[in-house]
């Protein structure tokens, strides 16, 4: 179960939605199975934010990791989806394959890792 | 201007067109040539477009103008929305197939996958798997 799915309560009910909000997720996200980093880019303000996943491997096994951070993504837009909304924020995302012979994975220069495992 | 219902079958066509081009090559191309693989995902990647979109159209009445701009690489704007949109209208299921075929679809333009796949039993494999997904979104979309 992740534990940082929740935001801080003074970020909803203070500021709104902010870039912010999203570190304690991409830490969340490093730590499911064969996540091997998360970056952040941030936006010219503090409303929006992509958030990058690379998860190791090309086979089926790693299609199946790829399938579950999409949903554990898709869940937590969802759930916060109105305060997004009511804040503004623009959240978008890519999940990318991690594979040697693939060479790197294509993420901006301005992105923040947040966790390399 | 062509009427909601001559755009929405449009979108079907198209979607249809696609699968029928994807067919073709993953039974008479990729076993000879499984570089071509990546562009097969391309294709995948637009049929799903295709049906999602005529879905939204359908049943949401929605041309939903919900593009919500974001920061591209360069500082530009892009468009976007339309993958939120299969998640919030079509269900997490849909979603989460959406986004795989989107990512995959996007990733093999300028990524050299066609290494991954000199061998053609691996190159059908992986395409059988993401075509679990087109099937997942045509059912979930076709009338």
């Amino acid at each position: 179960m992740l534990q940082n799915m929740a935001l801080p309560k003074r970020t909803l009910a203070d500021m709104g939605f902010q870039t912010d909000d999203l570190r304690p997720f991409c830490l969340d996200l490093s730590r499911l199975p064969g996540v091997s980093g998360t970056w952040l880019l941030r936006g010219p303000s503090d409303r929006d934010g992509m958030v990058y996943v690379t998860v190791r491997g090309f086979d089926v096994e790693a299609h199946a990791r790829r399938l579950n951070v999409i949903r554990t993504v898709e869940r937590y837009r969802t759930q916060h989806r109105d305060a997004m909304v009511e804040s503004d924020f623009i959240f978008d995302y890519a999940v990318l394959v991690d594979d040697s012979d693939l060479g790197e994975p294509h993420i901006p220069r301005g992105a923040e890792l947040i966790a390399a495992a | 201007m062509a009427s909601p219902r001559r755009v929405i079958e449009g979108h079907y066509n198209q979607a249809r067109h696609n699968e029928a081009v994807l067919d073709y090559l993953m039974e008479h191309v990729i076993p000879e040539r499984p570089e071509f693989a990546d562009w097969v995902l391309v294709v995948m990647q637009y049929a799903a477009f295709h049906y999602t979109k005529a879905k939204i159209l359908r049943d949401f009445d929605a041309d939903v103008k919900i593009h919500r701009s974001r920061r591209g690489e360069a500082g530009e704007v892009e468009e976007t929305g339309h993958n939120e949109l299969v998640s919030d209208c079509l269900g997490e299921d849909v979603g989460v197939a959406y986004r795989e075929l989107y990512f995959r679809g996007q990733e093999v333009r300028y990524r050299p996958f066609f290494k991954m796949w000199s061998d053609p039993a691996k190159a059908l494999q992986e395409l059988r798997l993401q075509k679990l997904h087109l099937d997942t979104i045509r059912a979930a979309c076709t009338p």
